[in-house]
């Protein structure tokens, strides 16, 4: 049984139904993120998908330098620097559809993105992305490397997934649309820009639907701290 | 909704064996048909799109079962991991691909089965032997029959 937070709610879900995700701000910033997202929908539980990985289910995310940390995520890579736009754990067969990011230690100057993908189909027909075929940068559980389609459906939705970082196109229509997203130009012009700002403050973003990214990160701002969730459902 | 997530997928996948499909026909469309790499490319295409309608049925129909030692290949294609790494999971071979589905989609009528046999026939000469099977087969147009049924 779970906690339905009241008023809010329905807000919550319209949102997310017309826009692929939703901003709240200082929204039950007393509660924990655990409780929160349990109240919203289905928690995924990476520990129990991926016990050797060490990932938590409220994962804390803290900017640091490229040089302090592993290259196999992405403040490993990029550091402070400007993340590209990205679904979350596009490399996974069938990714989580939606992720919570909760603000614990805001910073009013750095600004997340997100992109929904419907903006793509003025540039580059449904025929591109249903073509388009990229492969992971390392090999799975297993060492099996399997093709994946950028875009997948799972009953009456259409998945979309994108990572420059973890993926690697493997035909032409992938790299179309590779070269569509490392457009920064292009992608600021049509990304819907917010700033997760105050403790409470949240996003819900539709991975399935979405892109995100995040701007640079001046050095006056490392004490920025988000916590992450993924989630497979959000209650109606 | 509650969507499934799945961090790897299954080699015997729908999915894995159509992406492999698009990948190799995408290969044979950068050559005409007068050039013996559109026509190796086709086979290839061919049999992994053959493989795809078969797991789209289910994944169980791709497993190899010619003895009773076979049923770790039942269990693989049921999403269990391989019981041992000396001998990996084995599927159908493709001629038998081709009988499940016609036996399975009478779509899949004898005459689209037995174009594809003959195709992989073909592929087989061109990839077992010395026999430049495709350069023989110059000018052969893999689209109007499988593509009635797929």
């Amino acid at each position: 049984m779970h906690k339905t937070i009241p008023n809010t709610k329905a807000y919550l879900v319209d949102q997310l139904n017309r826009n692929s995700y939703v901003m709240l701000r200082d929204w039950h910033s007393e509660e924990k993120t655990i409780s929160i997202a349990r109240s919203l929908g289905t928690v995924v539980d990476i520990k129990t998908l991926l016990p050797e990985s060490n990932i938590p289910t409220v994962q804390s995310l803290t900017p640091s330098n490229k040089i302090e940390s592993s290259s196999n995520n992405y403040t490993g890579t990029y550091g402070l620097a400007e993340f590209p736009m990205h679904t979350d754990l596009a490399h996974w067969s069938q990714p989580p559809r939606y992720f919570m990011l909760r603000c614990r230690k805001g910073s009013p100057d750095v600004i997340t993105r997100v992109l929904p993908c419907t903006k793509l189909n003025s540039i580059l027909g449904m025929s591109i992305f249903r073509r388009a075929l990229v492969k992971p940068r390392r090999t799975g559980q297993d060492n099996i490397l399997l093709l994946l389609p950028l875009l997948f459906r799972t009953g009456d939705v259409n998945g979309f997934r994108w990572d420059s970082l973890f993926l690697v196109p493997m035909n032409k229509a992938a790299k179309q649309v590779a070269d569509v997203l490392s457009d920064v130009t292009w992608i600021k012009s049509k990304a819907k820009s917010l700033t997760l700002a105050r403790n409470g403050d949240m996003v819900i973003i539709d991975n399935w639907l979405c892109l995100h990214g995040r701007s640079k990160i001046s050095v006056n701002e490392t004490d920025r701290k988000l916590e992450r969730i993924y989630l497979s459902e959000i209650y109606p | 909704m509650n969507t499934e997530i799945k961090v790897t997928g299954h080699k015997w996948s729908e999915e894995a064996l159509f992406c492999k499909s698009v990948l190799y026909f995408e290969q044979m469309e950068s050559y005409t048909a007068n050039e013996w790499q559109y026509g190796f490319w086709s086979a290839l295409g061919l049999e992994f799109l053959a493989r795809a309608a078969l797991a789209h049925i289910s994944p169980v129909f791709l497993v190899r079962t010619n003895n009773s030692k076979d049923w770790v290949n039942l269990a693989y294609a049921l999403g269990e991991k391989p019981t041992t790494k000396k001998h990996p999971p084995t599927s159908v071979n493709v001629k038998d691909v081709f009988f499940r589905l016609h036996a399975l989609k009478p779509d899949f009528n004898k005459e689209i089965s037995n174009f594809c046999t003959e195709h992989m026939d073909t592929r087989n000469s061109e990839i077992h032997s010395g026999h430049l099977a495709f350069e023989s087969l110059r000018g052969f147009d893999i689209s109007p029959r499988p593509q009635r049924f797929f």
